[in-house]
């Protein structure tokens, strides 16, 4: 059988909801369907649970409605305790799917896996992107470029896919087609998913 | 003249520059045929659960034949005191006789020179972790679950001989005389031990029971949770990395 590792924008899309997340939510949740007809089965690795809860911090962090009357120190429980609760309703029910393994890489080989990030990070070119809004506030008076590529943490997820015998690594980050052909990484099959 | 089958048995053997093991040999069948890298009609189609997890005995035959006809060579070679197992490889006349299936299914040999080249540097626990995981189906009556099990959690990778199939069946079955066999639960992936630590991480006793239900669950589950307008997942990922 198919085994595919599940990026931790897949996991937040169908957790997020089509309120939410009216982009990605279908494609994530046609993902789950495909797993649920035991079409293939999904591998979740710690790093990418480490990466849910990252995001869901980040997430709380940005509620500054709900963060301005607070001290600092309120400020920081508020944001970990509510990303905590969020974080064990994903986990509390992620236990619970069939057909999805838990993947630490105890056999991993951290060397080997960084020194072939290395070489691949350093083979990546990226594009240089123009932007006229801001992305976070909406602002359309504001002009700028960024350079955007593959990050470490892309290199290491791919290559601990392929290390813990993935056939699939799916994602909806469009970053990760410049992983596709890379001889580092296959066989693994790097499918971004698009509407 | 062979089956096309024992072409392609063949071919695997020559995938690796040499296949060390009946267990090997076997497991690297069953990636062959549960990957579908070869239709059904091409390949072994009589795996079943055995004491070592899948098992095809059309492929032990198949192979015997090839030795004995002198398409592929077998070398004893002692791992411990008590097992000696056969190191596989094929010969100038089995080279020869997929020249031709080289030649003409170049995709598919590749594919399988892609798929089993890697596990030539894995040791055998490694590659029976990584079978028992993909093929759950055919560990039922495994005689070395728990050890395979056992194995999963364990962050070390050297050669374990005691999983090899000896060539004398008397030193198996001393082997095998202490195994345990595992206690079944839902969680047919290995993976007990980060499942019992995540459960613990938000609050339960132990690891819950598989329920499909929680497909249905997890949809939207956190949603009247974020106060922000916005939740764009690409992009909130890539910030935590950095990107």
């Amino acid at each position: 059988m198919v085994k595919a590792y599940l990026d931790a924008n897949i996991l937040l899309a169908k957790a997020a909801g089509k309120e939410k997340e009216p982009d990605q939510f279908q494609l994530a949740e046609n993902i789950f369907n495909q797993i649920k007809n035991n079409e293939f089965y999904a591998v979740i690795s710690s790093l990418t649970l480490m990466e849910v809860m990252a995001v869901l911090r980040t997430q709380k962090g940005r509620e500054i409605a709900n963060l301005k009357g607070l001290t600092r120190e309120k400020q920081v429980e508020y944001v970990l305790r509510e990303s905590k609760a969020m974080y064990d309703c994903i986990v509390g029910e992620l236990l619970q799917l069939p057909y999805l393994k838990f993947d630490l890489g105890g056999k991993t080989d951290m060397k080997k896996l960084f020194d072939a990030a290395f070489d691949i990070m350093q083979n990546t070119k990226g594009k240089v992107r123009f932007y006229d809004k801001c992305k976070r506030c909406g602002s359309q008076n504001v002009s700028y470029s960024a350079h955007k590529s593959l990050g470490s943490d892309d290199i290491i997820h791919a290559l601990f896919a392929k290390d813990v015998g993935c056939d699939l690594f799916l994602t909806f980050d469009g970053d990760f087609n410049e992983l596709i052909g890379n001889e580092k990484i296959e066989p693994l099959e790097i499918k971004v998913i698009r509407q | 003249m062979i089956t096309n089958n024992a072409k392609w048995l063949l071919v695997i053997i020559n995938s690796n520059p040499f296949i060390q093991g009946n267990t090997r040999l076997q497991k690297y069948g069953l990636l062959v045929y549960g990957k579908e890298v070869l239709t059904k009609s091409e390949f072994f189609d009589d795996w079943r659960a055995g004491d070592f997890g899948g098992f095809s005995k059309q492929l032990m035959l198949t192979t015997d034949y090839l030795i004995r006809e002198g398409y592929a060579a077998s070398n004893p070679t002692v791992l411990s005191e008590t097992i000696t197992v056969n190191r596989y490889k094929l010969t100038d006349k089995g080279l020869s006789e997929i020249k031709e299936i080289e030649a003409n299914q170049k995709d598919k040999v590749e594919k399988i020179k892609g798929l089993l080249g890697p596990y030539f540097k894995k040791s055998l626990d490694t590659v029976l972790d990584e079978i028992y995981t993909l093929f759950p189906q055919f560990t039922d009556k495994s005689r070395i679950k728990a050890k395979v099990s056992q194995t999963h959690t364990k962050n070390h990778s050297y050669l374990s001989p005691e999983f090899e199939i000896p060539i004398d069946n008397v030193a198996a079955e001393e082997i095998l005389s202490d195994a345990v066999t595992a206690q079944p639960n839902d969680f047919v992936f290995n993976d007990e031990y980060f499942r019992e630590k995540l459960a613990k991480s938000i609050g339960l006793a132990k690891a819950p029971k598989l329920d499909p239900k929680s497909f249905e669950r997890l949809s939207g589950i956190i949603s009247s949770k974020i106060k922000t307008k916005e939740f764009d997942s690409v992009d909130l990922v890539k910030s935590v990395r950095g990107c």
